[in-house]
């Protein structure tokens, strides 16, 4: 499967282009002030050079983490998030579906829950209670975006919403949610085991993108 | 009150102006030159968040007008971005009520006007992936979380199909229409509204004087007391 993953300077997305590497044929893209060797320079506008980066790809992992580098380009951080998880990943999205992309996996956040009461039991089926702190604000747009694409039925996109995760069960929840047959929109909470677990990863686990079950 | 209308060079803007000027203090703003014998004016690009912060400052109320409806990055950056900037800065300032503006779709998307009819304003927003819907769509969204969680109320005004009030020509039969004029008053109408009116702090209204059934309007008329005085009878007797 030819997979493009986006971001793919940062932290997680280093790690995805690792570990996906050898099962799939990779492209690896970020932002000009993020993008090196193999990485394909792009800004995600609405142009052909977007086109070109999505084209012949089976599926995108859109890792969704701006670079430092263009976020402080942009003259201010909030407004640079903003305009990445709205413009940019609606133009990335628009032109996978122009060129026939069949799957998108989305990266998002568990902080969408963050204003919760630890005591609460939120699952998938709990609506977003994001702030506006903008490191939360950010993935309620990116998901917003990626919602109506995908219930447009433009589009599948799997959302991943991700806590403290280990390199590993990074790597296995999207290699596993790539080899699955996507739904229309489905989405999954994440975080590895470990001390301060809070959030119940059992449809994740249920689904194999995941070792273990309920913590 | 002292209000900031953003956008006032856009189609609605003048009309807001006309209704909203008897009894109330006007900052009037737009991305273009702003000419007004009787009012402040500046010039106020939306997705310049220094912009719109010193605009808002002393405010009581933010009226948004802007839109960019073709442009793929302008409608981002105005629609979208533009909506973050606005909150962001009237939150900060103490700014208790935006109006915000858009085209019906920004809720009700393709998803529900290709099937649905009696589409109230407060169904969860569907705006689709158009890019004018799409982007006035995040634009909401935004508006809408940041209402939930700060001290301050959200009024959405939802249009679509606009005519002049003495414009009597047949045709354009259009579930979702209202005179331009009747469209600045609900602009004044969502300002002056008692904040124990509002069931929560992030509310949506069709706007529109059409019998069609297919966008409710009842909330409207309840709520702000929208009583259009134009007949648009002529768009849809036969």
């Amino acid at each position: 499967m030819k997979i493009l993953i986006t971001s793919s300077a940062s932290e997680v997305g280093r790690i995805l282009v690792e570990g996906l590497g050898e099962a799939h044929q990779v492209v690896a893209t970020d932002f000009p002030g993020g993008a090196g060797g193999d990485v394909v320079a792009c800004s995600l506008d609405a142009d052909d050079a977007t086109e070109a980066l999505v084209a012949g790809v089976d599926a995108i992992v859109h890792v969704a983490d701006l670079p430092v580098t263009a976020a402080e380009a942009f003259g201010r951080v909030d407004n640079a998030q903003v305009d990445f998880h709205s413009r940019c990943t609606y133009n990335l999205l628009k032109a996978a579906v122009g060129e026939g992309v069949e799957h998108v996996i989305y990266l998002s956040s568990l902080a969408l829950f963050a204003s919760c009461d630890p005591a609460w039991d939120v699952t998938e089926r709990w609506a977003p209670q994001p702030s506006t702190d903008i490191d939360t604000l950010k993935h309620a747009i990116g998901e917003f975006t990626c919602r109506e694409f995908a219930r447009e039925r433009q589009i599948k996109v799997t959302c991943l919403r991700t806590g403290e995760l280990n390199r590993d069960d990074l790597i296995r929840a999207v290699f596993k949610a790539l080899s699955s047959p996507p739904s229309e929109w489905e989405v999954y909470h994440l975080e590895s085991d470990g001390d301060g677990r809070r959030f119940d990863i059992s449809k994740a686990a249920g689904a194999g993108l995941f070792n273990g079950g309920r913590p | 009150m002292k209000i900031f209308v953003l956008g006032v060079n856009s189609r609605l803007g003048p009309h807001v102006v006309r209704s909203c000027e008897e009894g109330h203090s006007l900052r009037l703003a737009d991305v273009t030159d702003v000419a007004s014998d009787r009012h402040e004016t500046c010039r106020v690009d939306l997705s310049n968040p220094d912009d719109v912060i010193a605009a808002v400052e002393g405010m009581d109320a933010v009226v948004n007008c802007t839109v960019e409806r073709q442009d793929p990055r302008r409608a981002f950056d105005v629609n979208t971005r533009g909506c973050f900037n606005m909150m962001r800065a009237s939150v900060d300032a103490g700014v208790k009520r935006v109006i915000n503006t858009g085209p019906h779709f920004a809720i009700a998307g393709p998803s529900y006007e290709t099937f649905d009819y009696a589409m109230v304003p407060d169904m969860p927003p569907h705006p689709g992936v158009g890019l004018y819907a799409h982007s006035k769509g995040a634009g909401q969204e935004i508006c809408r979380i940041f209402a939930s969680q700060h001290d301050i109320h959200v009024l959405t005004l939802l249009f679509y199909n606009f005519r002049d009030h003495d414009d009597t020509e047949r045709g354009n039969n259009h579930p979702f229409a209202v005179s331009w004029r009747d469209a600045g008053d609900a602009v004044r109408l969502a300002l002056e509204v008692e904040a124990d009116r509002l069931y929560s702090r992030c509310e949506v209204f069709n706007v529109h004087a059409v019998p069609h059934a297919v966008f409710s309007n009842e909330k409207t008329l309840r709520v702000l007391g929208f009583n259009p005085r134009d007949d648009l009878g002529f768009a849809w007797r036969k």
